[in-house]
C-alpha cells in the first residue's frame, strides 16, 4: 500500500515537473543557408565577449618543422628546393640541425559560407560541427626561420643562427574553394553556459591548397639574417649574404610552395586540430533577466540534440516583481504566482513536442519557440502586476475578480481562449432596476499572441481576435476554475447580458497588452507569430534568410 | 534448422515490437524498435535511427538519411486515415502501416 502511495505521488510528481520545467522549449535545425545568418550573429557575439573571432585565428606556440628527416615524402620540386637552400647555407660542411620554425601562424577568411550540425548530445553537452566552405583565405606569419644549430662548438654549446623571412602572407585567392571545420561544445554548468570552440581544422585547407599553388599568391615584407662567420680549423667560413638574399628571393614561388609543403607533410594529424588541447572557451551566464515594463527571467535547463540533428533546449522562466527582486537572486523564492489551470500530461507535451518536430522539417523551419499555457498565464499576470491592462478595463465598467484573466490553448489554430474573471459595476437606475451593485461573470476572447515589428522595435501584443462570450458563460460562469456568475437570477436578464455583450463586442481587435521588448532586438525573436496547438502549448517557427519568414503552424 | 531457430528466437528477442511495415506507393519502409528503445527506420537498404514513437497503434517519426535526407511519417496502424501521411523530398504523400 506504501509502495502504491509513493508510485502514485512520484508520478503525480513527474506530471508537475513536465509542466513546470517546461515553460519554454526551443528548437533549432539549421541548413547551409540558414546557419550563415546565425554564424555571423554568433560570430559577432563571441567578438563582443573578449572570445576573438573564431574566422581570424593565431596560433600561439611557434610551429617547429625539423628538416633533418628524410626529404622522400616531399615532392620532388620542394626536395631540390631544400637541398639547394642547405647548399645556399653550406650545411653540408657542419654536423648541425636544421629546422623551420613558423611564429604566429594565423589565418584570416575574407569570405565563407558555414553549415552549422548538431553531432551528439549527451548530459546537457552538446556538441556542434561547423563546415566552413571557405573562399578567399589568408595564412600568414610574423615570421618564417630557417634556423641552423651548429652542434659541435669549441665552446661546447650549440650556435644557433637562423635567416628569417618577415610577415610573410600567402593569399588564397577566392577561386578556390576550401573546407575547414570548427568543432564547437556548450554544456549547460550549474551556475553557468559554457561555449567552447574545441577544434580548428586545417587539414582539409592544406590538403587542398598543397594541389593548387599557382592560386596562392605570397608577399614578404623583409628577409633578416644574421652575419655569420664560423671558424673550423684554419678555414673561416662566412655565409654569403647576397647569395642567400638572391635564393629567397628569386626562389619565392618554390619557397611558397615548399613551405607549404612542409607544413602539410610534416605536421600531419596536428593539422586537425590547431587548436591542440587549449580549446577556447566563454563562460556565459545561463539565467537571463529582461529588464522592462515586467521582469522577466529565463534560465536555460537542458540542452540536447536527437538523431535527427535538431537542437532542443529547455528554459525555466518566470517574472519578478520588481527591479530589486531580480538583482538579488532572480526572484527565485519570490516570483509572481500563477495558478496552474490544467494538468498537461507529459504524454501531451510528449505529443506537442513531436508535432513541432514535424512541422519544423516539413516547413523547413529552422527555429521553433513552445510556449507553455502555464507560462503564458505567468506573462499574463506580470503584465496585470505591471499595470498593462488598466486601460482598457477602466474605459468600461469592468474590474478583474478575483481569478484575474488566463490563457487556455484548448483548440488548435491562429487564437487562444482568454477567460477573464469580471465584476461589473451597476451605477444609477440599472443598479436599482437589477437590485445589485455588481454582477460577477466570466468572458471568452479568442485571442492573437504575436511579437510584432514597429518602427524597428520588437514589441509583445495580445490582441483580442474574436468574441467568443455568449449568454451561457455569462449565466453558467466557469465553476471548473473558480468563475461563478451572479448574472443567473437578476432582475432584467436579458436586457442586461444585452448590455454587458455590447460592452464586451467594444473589444473586438483591441490590443490588450502591448509591451516593448528592445532586448528582442537583434535576437531570432523580433517578429514572431504564435499558434495553439491545442495541446495546451503556443507555438511559433521561423525560417532564416535575408528575410526571415513566420511560419503558419495550422 | 536448430541454430536458424535460435537465430531467429535471438533477433526478436532484441525487439520491442514486431516490425511495423509501412508503404506509400514505391516508398516501402520498415520500422523496428529495439528492447533498448531504439527506433530504426529502414528505406532502400539505409537503417537510421529515428525520433518519436512507434507502439501498436501508432507511429509519429522524424528521420534524417544521410543519403535520402528527412522524412516524417504518421500513421494509425492497420487504419487507413487521411490523417495518414509521409512527407518525404517536399510532397505529403498517403501513408499506411501495418
Amino acid at each position: 500500500m506504501k509502495f502504491l502511495l509513493l508510485t502514485v505521488l512520484s508520478l503525480f510528481a513527474l506530471n508537475l515537473k513536465a509542466q513546470e520545467s517546461t515553460d519554454i522549449i526551443i528548437k533549432s535545425r539549421f541548413d547551409y543557408e540558414s546557419s550563415l545568418s546565425f554564424i555571423k550573429r554568433l560570430r559577432a557575439f563571441l567578438m563582443n565577449n573578449n572570445f576573438g573571432d573564431p574566422y581570424n585565428q593565431s596560433v600561439q606556440k611557434p610551429i617547429v618543422i625539423d628538416l633533418n628527416r628524410n626529404l622522400q615524402d616531399l615532392p620532388p620540386g620542394t626536395q631540390k628546393w631544400i637541398k639547394d637552400l642547405q647548399s645556399v647555407l653550406q650545411l653540408q660542411l657542419f654536423e648541425s640541425s636544421y629546422k623551420i620554425v613558423v611564429n604566429d601562424l594565423s589565418y584570416s577568411i575574407n569570405d565563407f559560407n558555414s553549415e552549422l550540425r548538431p553531432t551528439v548530445s549527451y548530459l546537457n553537452r552538446v556538441e556542434y560541427v561547423t563546415m566552413n566552405y571557405v573562399q578567399g583565405l589568408t595564412i600568414s606569419a610574423t615570421s618564417i626561420a630557417f634556423q641552423v644549430e651548429l652542434k659541435k662548438t669549441v665552446s661546447g654549446d650549440p650556435i644557433t643562427f637562423s635567416v628569417e623571412v618577415q610577415n610573410p602572407q600567402f593569399n588564397i585567392r577566392p577561386e578556390m574553394m576550401v573546407e575547414m571545420p570548427m568543432g564547437w561544445l556548450t554544456s549547460i554548468m550549474p551556475e553557468y553556459l559554457l561555449i567552447s570552440l574545441q577544434q580548428v581544422d586545417l587539414k582539409k585547407l592544406f590538403d587542398t591548397i598543397v594541389k593548387k599553388p599557382d592560386l596562392i599568391d605570397i608577399t614578404v615584407q623583409d628577409l633578416k639574417m644574421p652575419k655569420v662567420a664560423i671558424k673550423i680549423g684554419n678555414k673561416t667560413i662566412s655565409f654569403d649574404r647576397e647569395k642567400i638574399k638572391k635564393f629567397f628571393i628569386t626562389r619565392q614561388q618554390e619557397m611558397k610552395k615548399g613551405v607549404i609543403d612542409l607544413i602539410q607533410a610534416r605536421l600531419g594529424n596536428r593539422l586537425e586540430n590547431i587548436l591542440n588541447d587549449t580549446p577556447q572557451e566563454l563562460i556565459i551566464p545561463r539565467t537571463y533577466a529582461l529588464e522592462s515594463k515586467i521582469n522577466a527571467i529565463f534560465d536555460i535547463q537542458e540542452m540536447s540534440t536527437n538523431n535527427s540533428k535538431l537542437l532542443h533546449v529547455v528554459m525555466d522562466a518566470h517574472f519578478c516583481s520588481t527591479e530589486e527582486a531580480v538583482g538579488s537572486d532572480f526572484c527565485w523564492q519570490n516570483k509572481i504566482p500563477s495558478t496552474l489551470r490544467r494538468e498537461i500530461p507529459q504524454k501531451t507535451l510528449d505529443k506537442s513536442v513531436r508535432d513541432l518536430n514535424r512541422y519544423m522539417i516539413e516547413s523547413d523551419s529552422n527555429l521553433g519557440v513552445s510556449v507553455s499555457e502555464h507560462y503564458l498565464n505567468q506573462l499574463i499576470n506580470a503584465t496585470m502586476v505591471a499595470g498593462l491592462w488598466e486601460k482598457d478595463m477602466a474605459d468600461k465598467e469592468f474590474h478583474m475578480g478575483p481569478e484575474k484573466a488566463f490563457v487556455l490553448g484548448e483548440e488548435k489554430g491562429t487564437t487562444f481562449s482568454l477567460y477573464m474573471d469580471i465584476v461589473y459595476k451597476l451605477k444609477g437606475a440599472q443598479r436599482l432596476l437589477v437590485g445589485r451593485s455588481e454582477l460577477r461573470f466570466p468572458i471568452k476572447f479568442g485571442i492573437g499572441l504575436n511579437i510584432v515589428d514597429i518602427e524597428g522595435v520588437p514589441r509583445l501584443q495580445i490582441q483580442v481576435k474574436k468574441i467568443l462570450t455568449d449568454s451561457d458563460l455569462l449565466i453558467e460562469g466557469l465553476p471548473q476554475y473558480g468563475i461563478i456568475s451572479t448574472v443567473v437570477d437578476i432582475r432584467f436578464r436579458k436586457k442586461v447580458i444585452k448590455e454587458i455583450m455590447k460592452e464586451i463586442n467594444e473589444f473586438n481587435n483591441n490590443i490588450l497588452v502591448d509591451l516593448e521588448l528592445p532586448e528582442f532586438k537583434g535576437t531570432y525573436l523580433e517578429e514572431l507569430e504564435f499558434f495553439s496547438d491545442g495541446l495546451g502549448r503556443a507555438n511559433a517557427s521561423l525560417r532564416l534568410g535575408k528575410k526571415n519568414k513566420i511560419g503558419k503552424m495550422l | 534448422m536448430k541454430s536458424l531457430l535460435l537465430l531467429s528466437l535471438f533477433s526478436f528477442s532484441s525487439l520491442a515490437l514486431p516490425p511495423v511495415k509501412c508503404e506509400s506507393g514505391d516508398i516501402k519502409l520498415t520500422i523496428i524498435e529495439s528492447a533498448k528503445g531504439e527506433i530504426y527506420l529502414t528505406y532502400l537498404q539505409e537503417s537510421v535511427v529515428a525520433d518519436g514513437i512507434v507502439d501498436t497503434k501508432e507511429v509519429d517519426l522524424i528521420a534524417k538519411f544521410p543519403n535520402a535526407g528527412e522524412m516524417t511519417l504518421f500513421a494509425k496502424i492497420g487504419k487507413d486515415s487521411k490523417d495518414n501521411y509521409l512527407f518525404f523530398k517536399g510532397l505529403r504523400r498517403a501513408l499506411s502501416c501495418k
